[in-house]
């Protein structure tokens, strides 16, 4: 088939539309290829289709662009976050002083925080105690004995990074603490489609702060997670994904306005979409 | 070569290829740049295939969101960055309206009542209005069909009970007269 046998087919116009199926659209293009008449042909109908597009162009209304711009910062620091989410946090030994008000919070979960709570301050001293030791101990060796001061420094930096568990986890129950305490927050159970448990969300419709208590979910495969959805105007939402069987509360992404939440199992990576068909807790609101 | 695309931001102008390596980058005045002198091409792609403002909207961001994640697979030795932005918007649209059930009313007739009622052409270029108006219906219902509904001439002739052939030469032939107008 000649150039002009081939523009004049119509398979070119097909081809742009895209109409074609792949092994017609592969012959049109190896046929461009080599082929400047082809090529120059298929130019014109591209763009001639896209200004028929473009004909459309509408400016999005006021206010998108600052939503775009701060959806997609949330997105990188979730994947940030999700990366360095069990890096070091900074103690604020002031936050102690909330444990003083446990008798104010009936929450079931309460007891457990405050427990876990003190053991993780004792951990602390004690290890700050063990430390402190290991640093005269490290004083009074010997300089020229390399091993005995290699141990000791090994030992220093096991005890360092035990401390700062210790302090995340301390952190972690603080946090759970305050939204416990918050009045603000109102507590959502999710429900499993069999009915046999639930899972506990914590919900400020005045400021959007999502809270899941995953402490008595079920471990998932190792390529599985579990992820939330936010449910508005029928359109879910990715809030994030819940680790199983963590004890203190975990923040998801916050929304302001809700119709319902799911839980569903999902394979790990880049989740956009939600499978309803493995749901596994929900609840509608009134 | 960062500091130089930086630069040319700064000055409202960047070569498809710096923009495309900064967006690789996450640079906020990139993200921006992109935003600003791409959103309302997108925007009206995305608005014409969910034909609801509260559903373009939803839409909207997640094709922005899909844009920058897949930069990486941009190749400009073989498309054009608009070409190739207008192509992922189109797709990743179809697929989330597909997939969330939004319904598609006749396109083709909203298109006519727009242009009309005057909205499409109290919003548009005098030269968008002059290209459209210079279709007919007809052509303007293909052209939709395949471009902002997503459908195959088999498609086409099954929904509307017409042989495959005759659909076939309609679109191609909607096709011409873009091109004639065009040129």
């Amino acid at each position: 088939m000649t150039s002009q046998e081939l523009i004049n087919s119509g398979k070119l116009e097909l081809y742009v539309l895209g109409e074609l199926s792949e092994a017609e659209a592969h012959e049109i293009e190896i046929a461009s290829a080599g082929n400047p008449d082809v090529n120059e042909e298929i130019r014109t109908l591209q763009n001639a289709l896209r200004k028929y597009v473009m004909c459309f162009e509408k400016t999005p209304p006021l206010g998108y662009k600052r939503q775009v711009l701060e959806d997609l910062a949330r997105q990188n620091e979730v994947r940030e976050s999700e990366e360095t989410s069990k890096k070091v946090v900074n103690e604020k030994a002031e936050k102690f002083e909330m444990l003083e008000e446990k008798s104010k919070t009936s929450n079931i979960l309460l007891p457990i925080f405050i427990v876990t709570s003190l053991i993780s301050l004792i951990a602390a001293v004690f290890f700050a105690y063990r430390m402190q030791n290991a640093n005269n101990d490290l004083v009074n060796l010997n300089s020229d004995n390399s091993l005995v001061k290699e141990s000791s420094l090994k030992e220093k930096e096991t005890l360092l990074n035990e401390m700062v568990t210790v302090k995340s986890e301390l952190q972690s129950a603080l946090l759970s603490l305050e939204v416990l305490k918050d009045s603000n927050f109102t507590k959502i159970e999710l429900i499993s489609p069999d009915g046999t448990f639930k899972v506990p969300l914590y919900w400020n419709r005045s400021n959007g702060d999502i809270f899941v208590d995953g402490a008595n979910m079920h471990a998932v495969r190792e390529d599985k997670t579990f992820q939330l959805w936010t449910v508005n105007e029928g359109i879910p939402d990715n809030s994030g994904t819940v680790i199983p069987q963590v004890k203190y509360l975990q923040k998801m992404k916050g929304a302001m306005n809700a119709e319902a939440f799911s839980l569903t199992i999902e394979s790990k990576g880049d989740v956009t979409d939600p499978s309803f068909e493995n749901i596994y807790a929900t609840i509608t609101l009134e | 070569m960062a500091n130089t695309a930086k630069e040319k931001i700064q000055q409202d102008h960047i070569p498809e290829e710096a923009l495309v390596g900064l967006l690789k980058g996450k640079d906020q005045k990139a993200l921006e740049y992109l935003y600003d002198h791409y959103s309302p091409a997108v925007f009206g792609i995305v608005l014409r295939i969910a034909n609801s403002e509260k559903a373009a909207e939803k839409i909207f961001k997640e094709v922005f969101s899909e844009i920058l994640k897949r930069i990486t697979e941009f190749n400009h030795k073989t498309e054009k960055f608009f070409d190739w932005l207008l192509r992922i918007a189109r797709s990743t649209a179809l697929e989330l309206v597909s997939k969330r059930g939004f319904k598609q009313n006749n396109l083709s007739d909203i298109v006519q009542l727009k242009v009309q009622e005057g909205i499409l052409g109290n919003t548009e270029p005098a030269v968008s209005r002059d290209f459209l108006n210079n279709l007919n219906p007809e052509q303007k219902h293909y052209l939709d069909l395949i471009y902002f509904q997503g459908l195959t001439i088999d498609q086409i002739a099954e929904k509307f009970n017409q042989p495959a052939n005759a659909v076939r030469n309609k679109a191609k032939a909607a096709l011409h007269m873009l091109k004639a107008l065009h040129s």
